[in-house]
């Protein structure tokens, strides 16, 4: 594997995105800052722990802090299918992350659990990815649902924060996970519970890092 | 007896054109027969107070959305943050107002919204609401018989203060049409729209990103 000169300083110092070494890399991912203006102090370690780890793995990384990004919500138009296939009409930096998907072996969805789903913070590019998918419809197993538009997509990592345990949020967080890979065709998808206050986050994520990429 | 209904679109598409709009229409008919007033607000663009003080004197608040992603879409997450935050600080009342979802999703199978009916529900408690159930719809939420009669049904037992019956989800929980018709059909449908924006077959299958290698 080969890797430049990335540091993780380098990539926090930049107020909004970084894209770190990233074409010299085997592997790359793509993570979304999800944390809201309330939980960022956590997301932002959550998403330095995890860069790190995927530095040390050799790995290029593509780190958006969502709530630093003006990014339109999706105005559900279609128009990213049949009128210009493949990319939204919106100019943002939402198109940068749909490239940055595709781009990716990982996607890593950083965000404080909400109801047991995603902040609206990282939801907005979320949302904003249904190009990277086909208007047709198919069977996936036994439901129905879009075509892919390219080959391979990245597997899904979604790392929730939770003030404390919550069995139920966790059990939907999980879900959720679980139903986004089968809509964006990830082979891998793991979810990672961390806990307000909890010390020693990194094996944590670690372990789900191993788990998600078969390392 | 109350009758202050809210009604919550979820979609950006707006308060007359989507989905979400239309399916609420029919499930609040009943409700204006019965003499509720019902007041529309699309999350969208509410203003943020009008939206806490509709919310605080609305009997009933009937949340109308569309399935993004397995999930609400990013703009109707964030009014429920602010929502939350906001309840979080309001004193509790006696009498907290009831909550009811539906939710429409693109696919024919109605249980893709399952997840998002669950945070659905985890938002209304935070929030302090009383669950009235919930109403699951596929296929964009077209309109057939069987669909219009489970949202009638559950109007009018709504106007009469009890939660969305059992027999709404009866009603509502199978795919309207044959799945592979769906497919197949829908797949139709995309080509011709794209063909009438000039686009062949083959520009819609475009990959403007490069892939991985
Ligand atoms: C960004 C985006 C994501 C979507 N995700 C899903 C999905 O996960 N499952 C599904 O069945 N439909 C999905 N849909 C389809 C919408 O739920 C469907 O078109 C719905 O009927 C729109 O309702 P509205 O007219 O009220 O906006 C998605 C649509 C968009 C634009």
């Amino acid at each position: 594997m080969s890797r430049r000169s990335g540091t993780i300083g380098r990539v926090f110092a930049d107020r909004i995105w970084q894209v770190y070494d990233s074409d010299m890399a085997d592997h790359r991912a793509v993570i979304l800052n999800g944390g809201t203006s309330e939980s960022a102090s956590q997301a932002d370690s959550v998403c330095e722990t995890t860069a790190g780890l995927l530095e040390r793995l050799g790995w290029g990384s593509s780190i958006f802090r969502m709530r630093d990004l003006d990014i339109a919500p999706c105005k559900g138009c279609f128009h990213c299918w049949i009128r210009t296939p493949g990319e939204c009409i919106v100019d943002d930096p939402a198109r940068e992350i749909a490239r940055e998907f595709i781009r990716s072996d990982l996607a890593v969805f950083i965000t404080p659990i909400v109801f047991g789903g995603y902040s609206h913070e990282l939801k907005k590019g979320i949302d904003r990815l249904i190009p990277v998918l086909l208007p047709y419809f198919t069977f996936v197993g036994n439901e129905v649902h879009h075509v892919r538009r390219y080959r391979g997509y990245p597997n899904l990592l979604g790392i929730g924060i939770l003030p404390a345990r919550d069995p139920e949020e966790e059990a939907i967080f999980s879900q959720l996970l679980l139903r986004n890979s089968i809509n964006m065709y990830a082979l891998g998808v793991e979810a990672c519970i961390i806990y307000a206050g909890e010390g020693e986050i990194s094996a944590k994520i670690e372990g789900k890092l191993a788990e998600v990429i078969g390392g | 007896m109350n009758r202050d209904a809210l009604v919550l679109i979820g979609s950006p598409k707006g308060i007359e054109k989507s989905a979400s709009a239309r399916v609420s229409l029919v499930l609040t008919e009943p409700l204006e027969t019965a003499g509720w007033s019902v007041k529309r607000l699309w999350l969208y663009d509410a203003d943020e107070d009008e939206l806490l003080t509709s919310i605080l004197s609305a009997d009933l608040i009937i949340l109308s959305s569309p399935l993004y992603f397995d999930s609400l879409p990013a703009p109707v997450i964030r009014r429920m943050e602010v929502v939350v935050e906001k309840r979080r600080r309001t004193p509790v009342e006696e009498k907290a107002p009831r909550f009811v979802s539906i939710l429409n999703c693109g696919f024919v199978e109605p249980k893709h919204n399952e997840t998002a009916q669950r945070i659905c529900r985890r938002f209304a408690s935070r929030a302090r609401f009383e669950w009235y159930g919930s109403i699951s719809l596929g296929c964009a939420g077209a309109m057939r018989r069987r669909i219009r009669r489970g949202l009638i049904i559950a109007g009018e037992a709504l106007s009469k203060g009890f939660p969305v019956p059992p027999k709404v989800k009866r009603l509502t929980k199978k795919p309207l049409i044959p799945r592979l018709a769906y497919i197949v059909g829908g797949n139709v449908t995309w080509r011709r729209i794209a063909k009438k924006n000039g686009l062949s077959k083959g520009d819609l299958l475009a990959q403007p990103y490069k892939p991985r290698p």
